[in-house]
């Protein structure tokens, strides 16, 4: 029998997904089904075996893994643990969703090749529990690595605005040098223990390399831009991935150095940088005409909610940050499933085409319109309970922060209001096809998720609970 | 040799070398400006910092092939825009921002501590870093955001190679820089319209009808070979027609 370590099977899965997608990128439809079921059913099987079960035999062929076994490569130690555990299932639930949605909707034929890539990338990070440096102070630069990569999934198959892409991958590069100096001053503090500039020092730096990673306003630009300009899952995802690996990387900064939150300014500057990008999502999505952009922009203000909770570091705002993130997930790729639905039928996501086209492709409209009220915490959506809470925390603390939130929240809701006149208007198009069974398929379950977790939010939390416990 | 490096007014060259991209604005420039500024800094990283002798080479030679990659790019875009315009501003206001920055990095050049380096090469890679937040400001094309990444990480890695002389971290560097110039790259053919119109991209097997490859692999190793006589022939021309106009 030959025993095989957990990152050695994923990897091997994931080239297995990148080499058959792209090869036989001719079937995209049936591909990337079969990828993103494997995908998907990897990520469930491994949020239900226990870490610490035994060595489990591998159905059909003579390979026993282990889940607990790490691999060691110059310098670099990947294992699977507990506490990177949730952050690789929701990557390869991500990137398995993703690709179920490609089926329906194609995003371009090298789309899933390289997305899948960028995913594996993403694992790896994810994974990596040691390194010449301290993998917390080498994440940005792999995060840079991964984020220039995302270019291509992001620009392929579309031409025109190319600068947004570019964008997207400033935030990782610019942070890069910032926190690879903190590294610098950590590592000198144990031969200089009486010199505090060193580990404030360091603390600030960090403290800066993760608030540009965090990217809010100012560095917020690519995000709306991107839904406007690339194909919805690939925003989608790349945005997601992204996201998620700074939330790991920040907490576990903050849980690792607790000079980072102690000694410096982070709290202060996130909080009114935070506070800024919520409100400007709001107000920008009130005049947005774009659907995609207007996703982006609800996305935006999302994020700035999220921010502003991390910001508040106490015990109470992680569970409500993971809660709420999780939220966002769920909401954001409902909302593409449905537009990019709606891109494939009509070609384009310019707002004079897209007239009537609620009538035409009702469960894709749905999707798209459920999963983004989301995003601004509208009732009977799956943002609303975590945006519920979060305001009440905001409100408990300084009630303006509370009103801001709301106000920015309506601001986001009149922007779908006006999107919701448009896609209900009279029918521009009328050889407009109807929706593709596939499609109905996807937007259903989308819709059924969404609305499952407005109705019953309590089903999120043993997830939750398994995830804060993974952090502790 | 190390004290010649070290001295002023070889900081104050390829100072002048890093601020000359964004004042011309022009990718024959710019080019092989990054280039010049690489080489010095490799030099003075390796002679005066004494940075391990194969890695100021090894950066020298990605940041070649990154050059070589956008140069590849740009020869075959067939928009006259993409590579030369998408300048945001005048030259003169180019020239005031860039004023601005070298009087902000001149004071800031006290506060910011930059261990293992001596002052004036602290003051000279915070120019760079400056200069390139500049060009990555201004910029409207992938060209010139390419150039300003580019100008970024050559500091970056320069000084990272001076704190962390492990192969590990110069790897992921350079693996990130000649993946920035991919990226650039590509998005530069991206945002060709008239290019994905007419080309079929080389991943699709499909060729719509009428539709054919103009760029073959032979005609990319005549762009290659071609490559630094085209660059002189355009600026050559360019130069005669602006004479023409002014006179």
């Amino acid at each position: 029998m030959i025993q095989l370590a957990l990152p050695s099977l994923l990897f091997s899965l994931l080239l297995l997904a990148v080499l058959s997608s792209y090869i036989l990128r001719r079937w995209e439809r049936g591909v990337s089904l079969a990828n993103g079921a494997m995908l998907g059913l990897a990520g469930v099987l491994l949020w239900h075996v226990p870490i610490d079960s035994p060595r489990l035999p591998i159905p059909l062929i003579p390979v026993v893994l282990d889940l607990r076994a790490g691999i060691w490569e110059y310098g670099f130690r990947l294992q699977f643990t507990q506490t990177n555990e949730p952050i690789v299932v929701i990557v390869l639930l991500l990137l398995g969703s993703g690709m179920l949605l490609t089926a329906a909707a194609s995003q371009g034929r090298v789309f899933p090749p390289s997305m899948l890539l960028v995913g594996a990338g993403y694992i790896g990070v994810a994974l990596m529990v040691d390194a010449p440096i301290s993998p917390v102070f080498l994440a940005p630069a792999s995060l840079a690595i991964l984020m220039t990569l995302s270019v291509f999934p992001l620009q392929v198959g579309i031409g025109g605005e190319a600068l947004t892409s570019l964008r997207a991958m400033l935030p990782p590069i610019l942070a890069t040098p910032f926190v690879l100096l903190a590294a610098w001053n950590m590592e000198q503090l144990p031969l200089n223990p009486q010199d505090i500039r060193l580990a404030t020092g360091g603390a600030q730096l960090l403290g800066a390399g993760l608030l540009i990673l965090l990217a809010p306003v100012p560095l917020h630009s690519a995000q709306p831009q991107l839904g406007e300009s690339s194909p919805p899952i690939a925003m989608a995802l790349t945005i997601l991935l992204y996201q998620t690996l700074v939330l790991y990387l920040y907490f576990l900064a903050t849980t690792s150095i607790p000079l980072l939150l102690g000694s410096t300014a982070l709290n202060v500057w996130l909080t009114s940088t935070a506070t800024v990008t919520l409100v400007w999502g709001g107000v920008a999505a009130a005049a947005a005409s774009h659907p995609g952009r207007l996703l982006g922009y609800a996305m935006l203000h999302d994020w700035g909610l999220i921010l502003l909770l991390l910001a508040g570091s106490d015990e109470g705002s992680l569970p409500m940050v993971v809660s709420l993130f999780a939220l966002r997930i769920l909401s954001t790729m409902s909302a593409s499933a449905g537009l990019s639905q709606i891109r494939q039928a009509t070609g384009s996501l310019d707002a004079e085409s897209l007239h009537g086209v609620g009538a035409r492709m009702p469960w894709s409209t749905a999707a798209f319109l459920l999963g983004s009220l989301g995003l601004a915490g509208f009732p009977l959506t799956a943002g609303f309970s975590g945006h519920w809470s979060a305001i009440q925390a905001l409100a408990e603390g300084d009630w303006r922060f509370a009103a801001v939130v709301l106000i920015a929240s309506g601001s986001v809701i009149f922007g779908f209001v006006r999107m919701v006149g448009i896609f209900f208007g009279p029918l521009t198009y009328p050889r407009l096809p109807r929706e593709r069974p596939l499609g109905v398929v996807f937007s259903l379950v989308a819709i059924l998720l969404v609305t499952g977790m407005a109705i019953a939010p309590q089903l999120f939390e043993g997830p939750l609970a398994r995830t804060l416990l993974a952090f502790d | 040799m190390a004290a010649f490096w070290a001295s002023v007014p070889i900081h104050v060259i390829l100072g002048l070398a890093a601020c000359i991209p964004v004042v011309l604005w022009d990718w024959r420039v710019a080019l092989p400006g990054i280039l010049f500024v690489q080489l010095g800094t490799s030099a003075l990283i390796g002679v005066v910092y004494g940075v391990p002798a194969p890695w100021p080479a090894v950066h020298l030679g990605i940041q070649a092939l990154a050059c070589l990659i956008i140069l590849l790019s740009i020869l075959q875009t067939s928009n006259v825009q993409v590579r030369n315009a998408g300048e945001f501003s005048s030259r003169l206001f180019r020239l005031l921002v860039l004023g601005i920055a070298a009087l902000l990095v001149w004071a800031a050049s006290d506060r910011v501590e930059l261990p293992l380096l001596e002052n004036a090469t602290k003051i000279l890679f915070l120019w760079f870093a400056a200069v390139a937040l500049i060009t990555l400001g201004v910029t409207e094309t992938a060209l010139f955001g390419g150039v300003g990444l580019l100008l970024w990480l050559i500091p970056v890695q320069a000084f990272l190679s001076v704190l962390f002389p492990l192969p590990a971290v110069i790897v992921l560097l350079g693996i990130l820089q000649i993946l920035v110039a991919l990226a650039c790259s590509f998005l530069l053919l991206a945002e060709d319209d008239a290019l994905t119109q007419i080309e079929v991209p080389s991943t699709d097997p499909d060729l719509a009808p009428g539709v054919y490859r103009r760029h073959s692999i032979a005609s990319g190793a005549r762009v290659l070979g071609y490559g630094i006589g085209y660059w002189m022939y355009t600026l050559f021309n360019r130069r005669l027609k602006s004479g023409g106009r002014n006179s």
